[in-house]
């Protein structure tokens, strides 16, 4: 990394070495990241994004997606240059028509016979590498900043590596179920998904090394510093935040339905525990939902380093969390009007509390070699299935 | 023809107006004050030490957006970014330079509140017209698409998983088993197609439900709830009669997963958890209205054949004393089926 660092640092026009330990390349400066989007704005955006899309049966949907990713990358700043998304609209839509295919396909072979869906289970999943791959490519080439793009070099054994073992460890559970063990064996199934659950944070740490180490801005490559066992802490804190709520959300729901009990009567305790439930869930998944935005952003970002550059990531999990709950009260309010607005305000927050700091001037990269921009396949593909993941 | 396009571009601006931008040349991020001028359909880039002159044709600017900079891609890989204005960008369009691949119905239509505002309540409104026509016509030509076989394989799956689940072989005596058999055969005598009734005693309480496959369960408990009385069995078996004739349980089906996805296209790339809510709202609705077309064609057909229609009455009383009283207060609109009160009052009103 360092000698391909002094390369960097060669003047780009005359091919010299730039002269090395001058004072503006030895201060260290830092430089927050601004996001500058408005609701108002947004909210014409979106309208018309929508609107077009539903007068086209979502065809239009390919084009919005683009324009949409525009407004939120051009106004997201960063010493005084905006970001800008440059990915090709038909690209998207044939990825698009791809998703809908196959997942028509997957529906209908269960129709057709176990089999027949086995094997397009099977396909599916030896697709699925691919896909991620093309997908991580695709949004990395069509990112640009200060005129050169961002890159993705991880390799596609590398990506089948990494991908196929959790798609596996999810997906055996039902096929053995069904074909092994019989429909009836709910404790091996119960297991098997256990298995799921604790190699679930195994795994995401190793999905976003693979993402986050591959990638690169112009010549120089992301190195990412995180451990295993800094994921797993995350997904635990995370747990036992949910727990230690459910604990005290459930404690106080028993004396509430005790208290309903006493004065309404105890045939009324099925119905409000019902409403209960579904007002706790609807709690705890927002607060899982940030929890989990906010950490696992913090953690992304301040052990990546590019080159010299390191990143600092000042969120807070409980400020997100109010955040989110009053976006959630007031989208539901205007019966989703406000959404817009909501969008803007999560990525204000989330974008505003970054900072990029480092020896190495923004202005001292160098182009890579160009990749090719096709590949909306993947990215499309991947999104349909709700593979997308991460900021 | 008018004059202004006949005459030559480049001396329309006389003195061309200047703005200040910044230069990437592609190979490095080294940012390089410039100077923007358009002279006719060539664009003037004036940097520090350096100055270029670029046919219109060869720059393509891409989708311009509300006060966010404009990003000029020159085909030799450079990039020149300046800050938003309109004016500017007038000038690059009459100066010929590409929109890259710009939804320019889009832009036209953001850019003025009335079309936006319009466009929302086309929005509203379309949304509306799809859940309140689209989706039950589509639902009700989809379910009449599937084929009877299919129907009935997928009636005696959900039967057969019901009973692993929740039902036993009926405690009812033969006897009784017969009189309650013997009154839906006479319910289902000029009905087209074949009908079968199982009983069953369940632990699930007092029910009875219309499975795709034209047949009906009804449980023990329903009948205990009622003391055995035929007439108000018999409404209740003319109720999920009604559902069965209509293919309700094939329609929300379809309409169920059609707003599930409707939902999420909507509102899911923000919430998950929020998307499901519209659904679930919307399903309830659609159930409230099979629930009282079944009660309707409940009626006409006990009318048809001479049964007294307020014995069904009985049925719903007794459910209404059942349910307590929170469930009464509970908005309509949160529930999966009218209110008893109201359904037994309906029976009431007779023939």
């Amino acid at each position: 990394m360092i000698s391909l660092a002094r390369q960097d640092l060669d003047d780009p026009a005359t091919g010299e070495a730039a002269p090395l330990a001058t004072a503006e390349i030895l201060q260290c400066e830092e430089q927050p990241l601004r996001f500058t989007g408005s609701g108002n704005e947004y909210f014409r955006i979106w309208a018309v994004n929508l609107a077009l899309t539903v007068l086209t049966l979502g065809v239009y949907s390919a084009w919005a997606k683009v324009r949409r990713l525009q407004y939120f990358y051009r106004h997201t700043m960063l010493d005084d240059a905006a970001f800008d998304y440059v990915a090709s609209p038909v690209a998207i839509l044939r990825g698009r028509i791809i998703a809908v295919a196959l997942s028509v396909l997957y529906y209908l072979a269960f129709d057709f016979s176990a089999i027949a869906g086995l094997v397009v289970t099977l396909a599916l999943a030896i697709a699925l590498p691919w896909l991620l791959w093309q997908s991580s490519r695709f949004k990395a080439c069509n990112t640009r900043y200060r005129g050169l793009t961002f890159g993705f070099d991880g390799r596609l054994g590398e990506a089948y590596r990494t991908y196929l073992p959790p798609i596996a460890v999810l997906l055996s559970p039902s096929a053995i179920a069904a074909f092994v063990l019989g429909v009836k064996s709910q404790m091996w199934l119960g297991l098997l998904s256990l298995l799921g659950i604790v190699a679930l944070p195994v795994f995401h740490a190793l999905f976003r090394r693979f993402i986050q180490s591959n990638l690169r801005y112009g010549k120089a490559r992301f190195g990412f510093a995180a451990k295993t066992s800094d994921f797993v802490r995350v997904w635990l804190k995370g747990m036992g935040v949910v727990v230690a709520v459910g604990l005290g959300v459930g404690s106080l729901t028993g004396l509430l339905l005790g208290l309903v009990g006493l004065l309404l009567g105890y045939n009324n305790i099925g119905l409000a525990g019902i409403g209960v439930w579904a007002l706790g869930t609807s709690l705890g998944y927002i607060l899982i939902g940030s929890y989990y935005t906010a950490r696992f952003q913090k953690l992304l970002w301040e052990k990546t380093t590019i080159g010299d550059i390191g990143f600092r990531c000042d969120i807070s999990a409980r400020r997100l969390l109010r955040i989110q709950c009053e976006n959630t009260l007031l989208v539901l309010l205007t019966l989703g009007l406000y959404r817009p607005f909501a969008a803007i305000r999560v990525a204000r927050y989330r974008l505003g509390c970054m900072a990029v700091s480092g020896y190495w001037h923004l202005g001292d990269f160098c182009a890579g070699a160009t990749q090719s921009r096709r590949g909306a396949t993947g990215e499309s593909a991947a999104e349909f299935f709700e593979m997308d993941v991460g900021l | 023809m008018s004059y202004a396009d006949d005459f030559p571009k480049q001396y329309q601006s006389p003195t061309p107006e200047t703005y200040a931008g910044v230069y990437y040349d592609g190979k490095s991020s080294a940012r390089q004050a410039v100077s923007l001028a358009i002279a006719g359909d060539r664009l003037e880039f004036q940097g520090e030490a350096w100055s270029r002159q670029v046919a219109a044709s060869a720059v393509s600017l891409s989708n311009p957006l509300p006060n966010a900079p404009l990003f000029l891609y020159l085909d030799n890989g450079g990039c020149c970014e300046l800050p938003c204005s309109p004016r500017l960008q007038d000038q690059l369009d009459l100066a010929g330079v590409s929109l890259g691949g710009v939804p320019w119905l889009a832009s036209v239509l953001e850019g003025d509140w009335r079309l936006v505002a319009m466009s929302t309540t086309f929005l509203i409104v379309a949304i509306a017209a799809i859940y309140v026509w689209l989706l039950p016509a589509v639902a009700t030509v989809g379910a009449m698409m599937v084929p009877t076989d299919v129907q009935s394989g997928f009636g005696e799956t959900v039967l057969r998983q019901l009973e692993n689940k929740w039902f036993q072989p009926t405690g009812l005596s033969s006897e009784q088993q017969e009189k309650i058999q013997k009154r839906f055969l006479q319910l289902v005598d000029k009905q087209p197609g074949k009908y079968v009734l199982h009983i069953r005693k369940s632990g699930i309480g007092p029910n009875a439900l219309a499975l795709p496959g034209n047949m009906v369960v009804l449980t023990d408990e329903l009948i205990t709830l009622v003391g055995g009385d035929l007439d108000a069995v018999s409404g209740i078996l003319a109720h999920e009669l009604g559902h069965a004739r209509a293919n309700h349980v094939m329609r929300s089906l379809i309409q169920g997963s059609a707003l599930t996805v409707l939902g999420s296209a909507l509102i899911g790339d923000y919430s998950s958890i929020l998307a499901t809510a519209p659904a679930v709202l919307g399903q309830l609705r659609y159930s409230r209205e099979f629930e009282s077309e079944a009660d309707r064609d409940a009626q006409m057909l006990l009318c048809a054949q001479g049964i007294d229609p307020a014995g069904t009455a009985l049925f719903f009383d007794k459910i209404s004393a059942k349910e307590g009283n929170l469930l009464e207060l509970l908005p309509e609109y949160l529930k999966t089926h009218p209110n008893s009160a109201k359904r037994a009052e309906f029976f009431r009103s007779g023939c």
